[in-house]
């Protein structure tokens, strides 16, 4: 069972101001896929080493200082005197 | 002049260099096309502008018989989660609508510089998340064999735009089916390569363990073209193969005898016109000579849990990064508190993209990590180790590239759960990493059904030569009606 007050708790860790319609929505839907993923907790696999992505480190490139010469400032809207523009911290 | 639209890549490149016409012909002409037609398929999001002036300037390089790239006068559709330079790139998300990338990714400046042309900007889901292209902020692409029916996704504008012809061939990204899925429900071809041969430098992050960038074209010879470009080790994605394995030959002979295994998981969780379709192409593989068996792959049943897991984990890590401040739409960030901007402006995020970051932050939550992500990652290497057994003596895995037809647009939208089900087939080459491959089998009346080829990874050539047999064994030659 997923509660909606956990929905909502999900919804602020990812920083997504919901509507109380959204709520409700996203509630039923996200209930239904969760319920799914929970199969995987359906079976043991404690001793099966997890995949992770191996990859030997001599195949880094040399690590040397590169220009950047785009304008990255074309990107956003919010810029002033050179800096980009953000919301205050509380 | 003839219709030059309907050449395929390897017949465009030629022609060109004979002199039988320009490039600046074929491009007005496939302008022309995507004017008179893309009202009905919307595949197409950007027109580039530029197309036009480039063709002009190859033109002038082969009138000066100076050396021209392999693909000159080629012109490529790119799904619109590629980088592309001054071109906006809006991963159909109304947070990136005026983004234009500062940069080309890599496998732009590749095709650029073999001389291809970049003719437009396509269609996808919303940061390629869905199977159907119906969750995009510009409305959903149209099924150039039906317009009432879904082109499959998330690259669907590549695939709709390939069968129809409004381009050579497209750009597309595979992160748990998304080329091969449209390629069958479109009748074209679509090729996820091994994991690591082909740079994601500059493709917008959704799932970086598994997803890849590849072609879909019309044929098979114009895949391996494209492969032949966009393929090799690049320094700005470490994920890429270091030795340049990739010089992909077009010939269609077997250095061995290939050995075929229909998976029995996969048959039978299909439409049983679609199993029936592809049993009958099994046997036309037996009279040309090929052995094939029906083998199983136990782990099946929960890897569609495992892609979820991972996919939507780091779905969630991956578009944190959409504040609206180094990127983004116009909301000045005066009067507003951080979180309460923030999370103003991802509200914009389209719903399945708001679902799949929500169910990521719940699969990542401190206490749930050994739950889900950790047993996903475990079934991902039972998967491997199960897989890595059969091609011991298996050559070649096949199973429908999808379990179901092309659906109605719109149908089963309400129930997420029944549509995530479709991408069972397609999930396991991007769990492990290796090379799979989409290609139309036959139709269901008017509507396309592919078969899936999965080969083990680094194995891309031996699929690619299997595949060439494949296309001249099912003999699929129909273009959709309207062409």
């Amino acid at each position: 069972m997923v509660s909606i007050e956990h929905v909502k708790h999900l919804a602020w860790l990812s920083r997504l101001d919901l509507s109380n319609e959204e709520l409700v929505k996203y509630h039923i839907e996200i209930e239904k896929i969760i319920e799914y993923l929970d199969r995987l907790d359906s079976i043991t696999l404690s001793d099966v080493e997890p995949r992770y992505y191996k990859k030997s480190v001599s195949e880094f490139r040399n690590d040397q200082v590169l220009e950047t010469r785009t304008d990255l400032s074309k990107t956003t809207k919010n810029i002033k005197d050179g800096y980009v523009k953000a919301p205050k911290m509380r | 002049m003839n219709e030059l639209w309907s050449l395929s890549a390897q017949q465009v490149s030629s022609r060109v260099r004979n002199g039988d016409f320009t490039i600046e012909d074929y491009v007005f002409q496939l302008l022309e096309r995507i004017n008179a037609i893309d009202d009905k398929i919307k595949a197409f999001i950007t027109v580039n502008d530029d197309a036009l002036e480039t063709a002009r300037k190859i033109d002038t390089k082969i009138k000066r018989q100076e050396t021209i790239g392999p693909l000159a006068g080629v012109a490529v559709g790119v799904k619109d989660n590629i980088c592309t330079k001054n071109i906006r790139t809006t991963c159909a998300s109304k947070l990136l609508h005026e983004y234009k990338p500062p940069f080309d990714a890599t496998v732009i400046s590749r095709l650029k510089e073999r001389d291809a042309i970049i003719i437009g900007k396509l269609n996808l889901d919303e940061f390629a998340m869905g199977s159907t292209t119906e969750f995009g902020s510009f409305g959903p692409t149209h099924n150039p064999w039906d317009p009432n029916y879904v082109v499959g996704g998330s690259s669907g504008g590549s695939a709709a735009s390939v069968a129809a012809s409004e381009c050579t061939v497209s750009l597309g990204s595979d992160t748990g089916g998304s080329i091969r899925c449209p390629a069958s429900f479109c009748s074209v071809v679509g090729f996820k390569p091994t994991y690591g041969s082909v740079s994601r430098y500059g493709l917008i992050s959704y799932s970086n363990s598994l997803e890849q960038i590849g072609p879909i074209a019309r044929t098979v010879s114009d895949i391996v073209m494209m492969m032949n470009a966009i393929s090799g080790h690049d320094e700005n994605d470490n994920t890429t193969h270091f030795q340049k394995m990739y010089e992909f030959s077009d010939a269609s002979d077997l250095k061995k005898p290939v050995r075929f295994g229909l998976v029995k998981e996969l048959i039978e969780g299909s439409d049983p016109v679609i199993s029936r379709l592809v049993y009958s192409s099994m046997d036309l593989l037996s009279s040309a000579g090929f052995k094939w068996e029906e083998i199983s792959l136990n782990s099946i049943d929960y890897s569609l849990a495992s892609y979820y897991t991972i996919a939507m984990a780091e779905a969630s890590s991956n578009l944190a990064r959409y504040d609206n401040l180094r990127y983004g739409f116009d909301c000045q960030p005066e009067g507003y508190e951080w979180n309460s901007y923030f999370s103003t402006i991802r509200n914009n995020f389209g719903d399945e993209v708001k679902k799949r970051i929500m169910i990521g932050s719940h699969v990542l939550l401190s206490g749930y990590y050994s739950k889900y992500y950790l047993k996903a990652q475990k079934i991902r290497s039972i998967l491997r180790q199960e897989v890595k057994k059969l091609f011991k003596y298996i050559d070649i895995l096949i199973s429908p590239t999808m379990p179901v037809l092309p659906f109605r647009l719109g149908e089963g939208i309400d129930n997420p759960m029944k549509r995530y089900l479709i991408d069972a087939n397609t999930v396991i080459a991007n769990l492990i990493g290796i090379p799979a491959i989409s290609i139309p089998t036959g139709f269901n009346d008017k509507l396309p059904i592919g078969v899936q080829l999965m080969a083990d990874e680094m194995q891309d050539q031996l699929l690619l030569s299997v595949s060439k047999i494949y296309e001249r064994i099912a003999g699929v030659r129909r273009k959709p009606d309207f062409i």
